[in-house]
C-alpha cells in the first residue's frame, strides 16, 4: 500500500506565506527608502553657515526696531501675519544659470531699517543680505501652529516654494507664544549654497534654511 | 531480505544545480552591495568633514561674537617650513574691535610615497616632486602626512591655541584657502564685509568642501552689527 509522504507544504501555503512576506517586506522598503532622499534634504536645513548668518539678520532687525521709531512698513509685515501665519520680509532675484548674478536689493531694506542721519543701517542690510546670500526672508510669530495650520493656503504659494513648505513641516510647533528670551516673532531665512559643478547632485544650487527667534 | 534503500540526501545534479542558482544570486547581488558600500563610505567621509566644519566655525564664529567683531584681516600668510615645500603653514590673523586678536592657521605636512624605494621619505626624484606638491597627487602618504588647523585666542589675555587635526583620509587634504575683504575705498563693488574661505578637496569625493566659509561685517564701518 502506498504511503503517502506527509512532509512538506501544499502548494496554497507556500503562495500564501511569499504573499504576506512579500507585502511585509513592500511595506518596509516604501517606508524606508524616502528616509534617504529627506537625509539628503535635511542635511541642508539649520547648518552651521546659515545659522550664525540668521543671526547677523536677526540682529539687524532687532537693532532697527531699537533706533526708537515704529517702521511702518515693518509694522505692516508684522499685522499681515495674522491673516496668513506668515509674511514675507525680503526676497531676492537671481539668475539660477550662474549664482554669481545674484543682485544687491536697495526697496526692501527700506522697508526694513530706519533711514537715521549718520546710521547706515540700510546699506548694511543690502550688504549683509547680499554677501550671505539669502534669497528669502520671512517673518511668523514664534508659535508655528497657524503657519503649519495655514501653510496649504493658495495665496501663500506666491511668497513661498516647495523647498521652503518643507522645511516648515520639519520645524516643531513651538508651543510657548514666547520663550524665556522674549521673542514672540520668528524668521525663516532661506539661502542660496554656490556648490561645485562636480557635484553627484543634479541640480548646481542647493538651498538652506534657518529659523530664530526675534523680538519685535 | 531486500536492502531498503536510504532515501535522505541530495543527488548530484541537484547539488550541483543547487550551487549554480547560489551563484547567481551572489553575482547579482554583488554590484548592488559594492554600490551601497562605496556610498557608505562617502556618506562616512562626508560626514567626517561635516563634523570637523562645525566644530571649527562654531569656534572662530563665537570668538567674533565674544569680542564685538573683525575690524581687519590680515592674510592669508603662506610659510614654507621646508625647502621642498611639503610643510606649509597658512595664517590668518583676525583684528578685533576689542583691540585683542585671534590666529586661524592652517597646516599641511603632505609627506610622498618614493616610488622607487617604497619608502617614506621627505627627499624625492625630481620627476615626482611636483607630483607630491600637486594638489591633484595621488602619492601622498596619508598615514604619514598631517593636517590641522591652529586656533590661537587672546580673549582672556594670554595666547590659548586650539589644535583641531583633520581625520587622516585617503588623500584629503586642505586647498583654496582666501581671504576676500571688501572693504576700502579702492574696492570694487565694496560691501564692508570679510569673507574667510578654506575649502577641501579629495579625489574620491570629486566635490571640494568647505571647511570655513565665514561671513562678516567689518564692524569699523558697521559699528551697530553685533
Amino acid at each position: 500500500m502506498l504511503k503517502l509522504n506527509k512532509k512538506g507544504f501544499a502548494l496554497v501555503e507556500t503562495l500564501i506565506v511569499s504573499v504576506v512576506v512579500m507585502t511585509i517586506f513592500t511595506i518596509l522598503y516604501t517606508n524606508f527608502y524616502p528616509m534617504m532622499g529627506e537625509y539628503s534634504k535635511r542635511e541642508n536645513y539649520d547648518d552651521i553657515d546659515s545659522i550664525y548668518n540668521t543671526y547677523l539678520i536677526k540682529t539687524l532687525l532687532e537693532n532697527s526696531k531699537s533706533k526708537g521709531f515704529e517702521f511702518a512698513a515693518m509694522k505692516n509685515n508684522i499685522d499681515s501675519i495674522d491673516s496668513n501665519g506668515i509674511n514675507r520680509i525680503f526676497h531676492a532675484d537671481f539668475d539660477k544659470d550662474s549664482i554669481n548674478s545674484f543682485k544687491k536689493d536697495t526697496e526692501y531694506c527700506k522697508n526694513l531699517t530706519p533711514n537715521l542721519e549718520g546710521e547706515n543701517l540700510t546699506n548694511y542690510c543690502i550688504n549683509l543680505l547680499f554677501e550671505t546670500k539669502a534669497i528669502n526672508v520671512y517673518l511668523t510669530k514664534y508659535n508655528l501652529t497657524s503657519l503649519k495650520r495655514n501653510i496649504s493656503k493658495p495665496e501663500l504659494k506666491l511668497i513661498m516654494d516647495e523647498y521652503t513648505k518643507d522645511y516648515i513641516d520639519t520645524l516643531p510647533y513651538y508651543s510657548k507664544v514666547e520663550n524665556s528670551n522674549g521673542y514672540t516673532y520668528r524668521i525663516i531665512v532661506e539661502y542660496v549654497k554656490e556648490i561645485n559643478k562636480e557635484s553627484e547632485k543634479s541640480r548646481e544650487e542647493i538651498y538652506s534654511f534657518s529659523t530664530m527667534g526675534v523680538e519685535l | 531480505m531486500k536492502n531498503k534503500l536510504n532515501n535522505k540526501g541530495l543527488t548530484v545534479i541537484e547539488i550541483l544545480l543547487c550551487f549554480a542558482l547560489v551563484s547567481v544570486i551572489v553575482i547579482s547581488m554583488m554590484n548592488v552591495v559594492n554600490t551601497y558600500k562605496n556610498k557608505e563610505e562617502i556618506e562616512s567621509y562626508k560626514n567626517t568633514i561635516k563634523t570637523y566644519k562645525n566644530t571649527i566655525t562654531k569656534a572662530i564664529n563665537d570668538d567674533i561674537l565674544t569680542n564685538k567683531g573683525v575690524v581687519s584681516v590680515i592674510g592669508p600668510e603662506e610659510k614654507k617650513n621646508d625647502t621642498y615645500g611639503y610643510d606649509t603653514e597658512t595664517t590668518i590673523t583676525l583684528n578685533y574691535k576689542s583691540e585683542k586678536r585671534s590666529i586661524i592657521s592652517i597646516h599641511s605636512k603632505s609627506r610622498c610615497y618614493n616610488k622607487e624605494k617604497n619608502t617614506t621619505t621627505n627627499k624625492i626624484e625630481q620627476e615626482t616632486d611636483q607630483e607630491c606638491n600637486s594638489q591633484n597627487s595621488s602619492n601622498i602618504d596619508t598615514k604619514n602626512s598631517e593636517y590641522y588647523i591652529e586656533f590661537t585666542t587672546n580673549t582672556s589675555g594670554s595666547d590659548v591655541v586650539e589644535k583641531f587635526p583633520l581625520k587622516k583620509i585617503y588623500n584629503l587634504r586642505f586647498n583654496d584657502i582666501e581671504v576676500t575683504n571688501k572693504t576700502g575705498d579702492n574696492v570694487i563693488n565694496a560691501t564692508n564685509f570679510i569673507i574667510i574661505h578654506v575649502g577641501l578637496t579629495q579625489t574620491d569625493l570629486k566635490t571640494k568642501y568647505d571647511v570655513l566659509n565665514i561671513v562678516t561685517p567689518n564692524v569699523d564701518i558697521y559699528p551697530y552689527a553685533f
